[in-house]
């Protein structure tokens, strides 16, 4: 009797043991088709509203980095590396589409208030703000601000504020000032000296680029480097004298009625004291405009 | 004689570390904390030659938030759940101090963060040795060097700030619910992370007594950006051993403080 009560209690305890299995598997049946429903409902959704412009309201909403910088509980770090991140995103995607960089110079400029140590954001938004979205107030305005934050750790950034005072807004002077700096720092490369001096020579400011080019050949051991210097500032000692012939023949116009014909007459009359010498060349005069050249067959070309 | 009282502080923090151990809460934020380092490196393929920062970043920032989760609500349960599991009679019904108790239970707590911190330690070297192997050829020149040494450097800080936090959620569990010390331990975090704004606030207000409150909370409430040194340390920059050394001796002291009161608390404590 009890065999026949064990085995009944066998039968039924492996029924319920099937029960249980059958209702497992329908319960997982029903979750997959579920999370296959919400995931088709997710896409649709996805295609209803575009994922740029989710990004675009993301970015409006991102605080100052001055807020940030409180809110973020000592996770400074991490949140400008998250900020970055976006940063590149967001360029990378509207590089590839309509080109609109609105946001740019607000993420970046979060992100470095986050981590000013971060020369690489700097670089980013300095080039490509003034390249890529013609904003070069703001590109300007963070390179000036990396440098405050870095002035002694990368060449680039004092480079790349030279380049868009010389390309973007014409101001030699300012662009050599930066230049110089740049040319003065560890790493620079070799022909930055002999740029920035070009710079000074376009802005007419010959003696700063002599002195310059001058300290420059010094400083450098390069015996290559220091022929090319030493080349440049014949160059611009040329054009430094070629400028006061140019202002002597203008006063002998003034007492003559013409431009003299050569640079002699300049020393004949008195108007310099004596001739200028250009190494294996000669100063030469325009009769009709009182333009001063010097020719020589080895000379490099003009500034 | 002292050496009877530290025989018995070790049992309870042995002990401790036992019962914390098989705290799932421990594990299931233990885990996430290691797939949250692993998949830095995914973040930091986003950036341009900058992954192994990202990964420290990421790295030293997980562990930090994480530690302060697993300090807050592990530590906040620990003299409840004798309580409530009524092994609190049988603890005080023994020779054993009170203060004994409160000292064993955060060592063991101490040994539980320690040997998290371990782990997560060895899963960020060992995600930053393979991204090296893997990416090396890819990375900007220029970009900071590994710094492994630095890395230890922060994390030992951050050790402290737990080390603070812990003693912060255990006073809390002897005066209060799990669910309002864990309220009232991450608020005093969040809190430790905003006085340097408080008190450029009160420096910044006309009013001397706005000023003189400000800096009052500025003294009494704990400093935990004294412990903070993981953006210079995966910058590469230097923070000066004299630095460390002062903010080690803050927490020390800001921790002696906390135990001292949680000790006073459960002196007062009745258990009926």
């Amino acid at each position: 009797m009890f065999k026949t009560q064990n085995s009944r209690l066998e039968i039924q305890d492996s029924r319920f043991s099937l029960c249980k299995l059958s209702v497992l598997c329908i319960v997982s049946c029903v979750l997959c088709l579920v999370i296959v429903g919400f995931a088709l409902v997710q896409g649709q959704l996805d295609r209803m509203r575009p994922s740029r412009e989710r990004l675009e309201e993301k970015l409006i909403y991102i605080p100052s980095g001055r807020f940030l910088r409180t809110a973020a509980l000592g996770f400074d770090a991490v949140l400008a590396d998250l900020l970055w991140t976006r940063a590149v995103v967001y360029f990378g995607g509207h590089f590839l589409t309509d080109k609109d960089y609105r946001w740019l110079y607000h993420i970046l400029d979060a992100a470095t208030t986050l981590d000013p140590k971060n020369i690489l954001a700097y670089r980013f938004g300095g080039s490509l703000l003034a390249l890529e979205e013609d904003d070069v107030e703001r590109s300007i305005a963070i390179l000036k601000k990396g440098i405050r934050n870095n002035p002694d750790e990368d060449w680039r950034l004092y480079f790349l504020l030279g380049f868009n005072y010389f390309y973007f807004l014409e101001d030699h002077i300012e662009a050599a000032k930066y230049l110089e700096r740049a040319s003065r720092m560890p790493g620079h490369p070799k022909y930055l000296p002999k740029l920035t001096a070009k710079m000074y020579a376009k802005a007419e400011k010959i003696d700063t680029a002599i002195e310059f080019l001058e300290e420059m050949y010094e400083q450098h051991e390069d015996r290559n480097v220091k022929a090319a210097i030493a080349e440049r500032i014949t160059i611009l000692v040329a054009k430094k004298q070629a400028r006061l012939l140019e202002h002597a023949a203008g006063k002998y116009k003034e007492a003559y009625g013409e431009y003299p014909t050569d640079v002699k007459s300049l020393a004949r009359v008195g108007l310099i004291g004596e001739l200028p010498e250009y190494p294996g060349g000669q100063y030469v005069i325009d009769p009709n405009t009182g333009r001063v050249d010097w020719v020589s067959e080895s000379a490099p070309q003009w500034p | 004689m002292s050496l009877l009282y530290a025989m018995v502080i070790k049992t309870i923090a042995v002990n401790t570390f036992r019962e914390a151990i098989r705290d799932k809460i421990l594990y299931n934020l233990l885990v996430f904390t290691l797939i949250v380092i692993a998949a830095s490196v995914l973040l930091g393929r986003l950036t341009i030659g900058q992954d192994q920062r990202v990964i420290k970043d990421v790295g030293l920032a997980a562990m930090s938030l994480f530690g302060v989760l697993i300090a807050t609500f592990v530590g906040t349960s620990l003299v409840h759940k004798e309580i409530r599991k009524k092994t609190i009679y049988t603890m005080i019904s023994k020779p054993i101090r009170r203060y004994e108790f409160i000292l064993g239970k955060y060592c063991g707590l101490l040994l539980t963060m320690f040997a998290n911190l371990v782990i997560m330690i060895v899963v960020l070297f060992a995600v930053l040795m393979l991204h090296s192997l893997l990416f090396s050829h890819q990375l900007v020149s220029g970009s900071e060097p590994m710094g492994y040494a630095s890395l230890l450097k922060a994390v030992a800080l951050i050790f402290f700030e737990l080390m603070l936090i812990t003693s912060v959620a255990v006073l809390f569990s002897t005066i209060s619910t799990p669910s309002l010390s864990v309220f009232f331990t991450l608020a005093v975090y969040v809190i430790g992370h905003l006085t340097v704004d408080l008190k450029e606030l009160g420096a910044a207000s006309k009013s001397s007594l706005v000023n003189g409150l400000c800096s009052l909370c500025y003294y009494v409430l704990p400093n935990l950006d004294n412990f903070n040194i993981r953006a210079e340390m995966v910058r590469g920059l230097s923070v000066g051993g004299r630095f460390v050394f002062y903010a080690i001796v803050y927490g020390a002291l800001y921790m002696t403080a906390v135990l001292l009161v949680s000790i006073l608390s459960m002196e007062r404590k009745e258990f009926v």
